[in-house]
């Protein structure tokens, strides 16, 4: 008998449980389902420090985004995974988050060559995707779905001949990396010192990626007695290039670019980073109230200084809530079609005039020089001749 | 492209400073091949642990005597590790298969690494260690330049020392001429062994704080360059020559410097060298120094 109790008590306990759960589950006020927002970086491997920063800028938007209540009155919700910085994982994540996750729109924090191989996808599949900071002129190329919130190498490269106008550089040495990136800065930058200086470059000189000993280029250039150094770098590269032209008695000052943009390259370079002038889009003295948020919270949330890489993914977050929010819907077709009506959007990384034909950001730079340890603003770049990339 | 002699110089200066860059792993790597036969790639993994020891030890401590001999004891005690467990029980084995291992054990204490101090370079500065310049004649010398040449000229003043008037030593080098020889007269070959990897692994952790301060940072990978450079620089001097690899990097460092100031960068540095083994062993395929076996 008792046996028999027991078993019946059971059967109870669990109808009530079941029941309990079923009525709260229907009662319960329906979910806000979030906004599914797709993201990749290289979170391991060499270019980790780069996709960490990317992601915590990323992540700190979607939390300014949903502290003011979301988009469209949803929260949005990140989605991310780690690319490693290698194109086949790249693609493989963009089919993961397209098939699976079913994500509205995605984001890369990523370098060119990952995001090169997964703008393919998202094109294909018709799905927005923001590019973050990579500088492939092929990522956006004759792709609707996407778009790019940071520099190109063609604006950057004349940026940096813009400065050596600015400090009177008639005789210009030119020292860069062999890759793209360093090339297209390189060309561009000579041709605007030539063309529109009139002035010369009397050294052109390239060197492999991850090169850590320059004597040999920078006693040439010494010899030579330029009036300006314009090294296209990352900021590895960059701290040994500024440090041993101490080391060997060069004076003369040294233009540097985005890829400087980092803590890192103030860290490794120490002193010797002194007078650095490098060309960015990230102004760390702006009086807007966006940026300085931005610097603080982030510093707040990741206990380092920001840099270039996680305020353009914190743009790229911001940019794309502003187009669905105009969109006033979740189709593809339409956040596209709002991305490209977008006009004059505050960002942290200066104001965004608008995209262009091919989704490239059109949007003033800044120059930025090193004092006491720490980037300050130096000059304004906002001549459309420069900053307009082109098609 | 021709040079003023200012410049000539300078090259000259960066040349050596190079070499000697080189020097620091190929004496170790030649020390092991000599009695061994052994190709110790993981030798650049030492040099690496080495340089953040001694950047670790320096960032809480402050000072730089302390990091010397933690890297000094961590690397000595590290490179017989490696000989003992496994070297030693090789021996007898066809020389790719400890060259294999050799290798994985470089790339696994570079990833350990990685996983320990992160993926990143650290800056490395050092107080004692101003990073000023002084121009002598035209010729423009750091004075972390001038601590890494005197540093590094002392440590292979006192290798040669120890190798021509100590008796292990002169074990060392009986051993290296003749292993089955030197055993068979009663030689401690396995203190002679033990003596070459606590040799090698000190000069290679010392190399490694010097190279680390030199550029003023530590990375993960800061071994890759050099390990297979210091491949290249044995291979030149003469396998299991210390002559042969004192010359053969300050010939590599020279030369690398002056084919990319006066060609430019028509290939990529690492390709010069192998130009130079390559030409040198049509030559000379023994090396500079090595004896025809």
């Amino acid at each position: 008998m008792d046996k028999k109790l027991a078993v019946a008590a059971i059967i109870v306990i669990i109808i009530i449980i079941g029941g309990a759960i079923a009525w709260w589950y229907l009662t319960k006020p329906p979910a806000v389902q979030p906004i599914k927002i797709g993201f990749h970086a290289p979170l391991t491997g060499f270019a980790a420090a780069d996709g960490l920063s990317a992601l915590h800028g990323a992540q700190l938007a979607v939390q300014h985004i949903n502290a003011k209540g979301g988009v469209l009155g949803r929260p949005l919700k990140l989605i991310y995974y780690d690319d490693a910085c290698d194109p086949d994982e790249a693609i493989a994540i963009a089919h993961k988050l397209i098939e699976e996750d079913r994500v509205v729109a995605a984001i890369s924090g990523s370098y060119s060559h990952p995001t090169l191989a997964a703008s393919a996808i998202f094109n294909e599949s018709g799905i927005p995707y923001i590019s973050a900071y990579a500088v492939h002129p092929e990522i956006t190329r004759d792709k609707p779905y996407v778009f790019r919130v940071g520099l190109t190498g063609v604006p950057e490269g004349k940026a940096m001949g813009y400065v050596a106008g600015l400090l009177n550089a008639t005789r210009v040495a030119i020292l860069y990396m062999d890759i793209p990136f360093g090339t297209t800065l390189a060309e561009n930058a000579k041709a605007y010192i030539e063309d529109v200086l009139g002035g010369e470059v009397i050294y052109y000189e390239k060197y492999e990626l991850g090169e850590t000993d320059f004597s040999t280029w920078l006693t040439e250039i010494k010899a030579l007695n330029p009036d300006a150094i314009l090294a296209p770098a990352y900021y590895s590269e960059a701290a040994h290039i500024v440090s041993q032209a101490k080391e060997l008695g060069i004076t003369a000052p040294i233009i540097g670019c985005e890829g400087y943009d980092s803590p890192k390259f103030l860290e490794l370079a120490g002193d010797a980073a002194e007078g650095t002038i490098i060309v960015t889009d990230l102004d760390r003295d702006s009086p807007r109230e966006l940026v300085q948020t931005f610097l603080s919270d982030y510093k707040n949330m990741t206990g380092i200084e920001a840099d270039m890489v996680g305020a353009s993914a914190y743009d790229a977050v911001l940019v794309l809530a502003k187009a669905i929010e105009a969109a006033g819907s979740l189709d593809p077709d339409d956040i596209v079609n709002a991305l490209k009506n977008l006009e004059n959007v505050e960002m942290v990384t200066g104001t965004l005039y608008y995209f262009t034909e091919q989704g490239n950001a059109c949007k003033p730079m800044v120059a930025q020089i090193v004092r006491e340890g720490e980037f300050h603003h130096y000059a304004d770049i906002t001549d459309p001749d420069i900053i307009t990339p082109p098609e | 492209m021709s040079f003023s002699i200012d410049v000539f110089l300078q090259l000259l200066l960066n040349g050596i400073l190079m070499g000697v860059i080189y020097m620091i792993i190929a004496l170790g790597l030649t020390m092991v091949y000599g009695l061994l036969r052994i190709l110790h790639i993981a030798h650049a993994g030492v040099y690496t642990l080495g340089a953040y020891i001694a950047f670790s030890t320096y960032v809480v401590t402050h000072n730089i005597f302390l990091a010397i001999i933690a890297a000094s004891i961590v690397c000595a005690i590290l490179g017989v590790i490696i000989e003992r467990s496994l070297y030693l029980p090789l021996l007898d084995k066809p020389a790719y298969i400890p060259l294999i291992i050799s290798i994985a054990v470089y790339l696994l204490l570079a990833e350990v690494i990685a996983q320990i101090w992160g993926h990143y370079p650290i800056g490395f500065h050092v107080e004692e260690i101003p990073r000023e310049s002084y121009e002598i004649g035209k010729v423009m010398i750091g004075f972390h330049q001038i601590i890494f040449l005197a540093v590094i000229t002392g440590f292979i003043l006192a290798l040669w020392l120890i190798i021509n008037k100590t008796k292990i030593g002169l074990a060392s080098r009986a051993a290296s001429q003749d292993f089955e020889m030197a055993m068979a007269m009663g030689e401690n070959v396995i203190k002679v062994i033990d003596f070459n990897f606590i040799i090698g692994s000190i000069l290679a952790g010392i190399g490694g704080l010097l190279v680390g301060i030199y550029y003023a940072k530590v990375f993960p990978y800061m071994g890759d360059i050099v390990a297979y450079k210091a491949l290249v620089v044995i291979v030149i001097g003469g396998l299991g020559s210390i002559a042969g690899a004192i010359i053969g990097a300050l010939i590599l460092g020279i030369a690398e410097t002056f084919l990319i100031a006066t060609l430019g960068y028509l290939l990529p540095r690492e390709a010069f060298a192998f130009i130079i083994m390559i030409i040198l062993l049509l030559f000379r395929p023994q090396g500079l120094f090595g004896k025809v076996e």
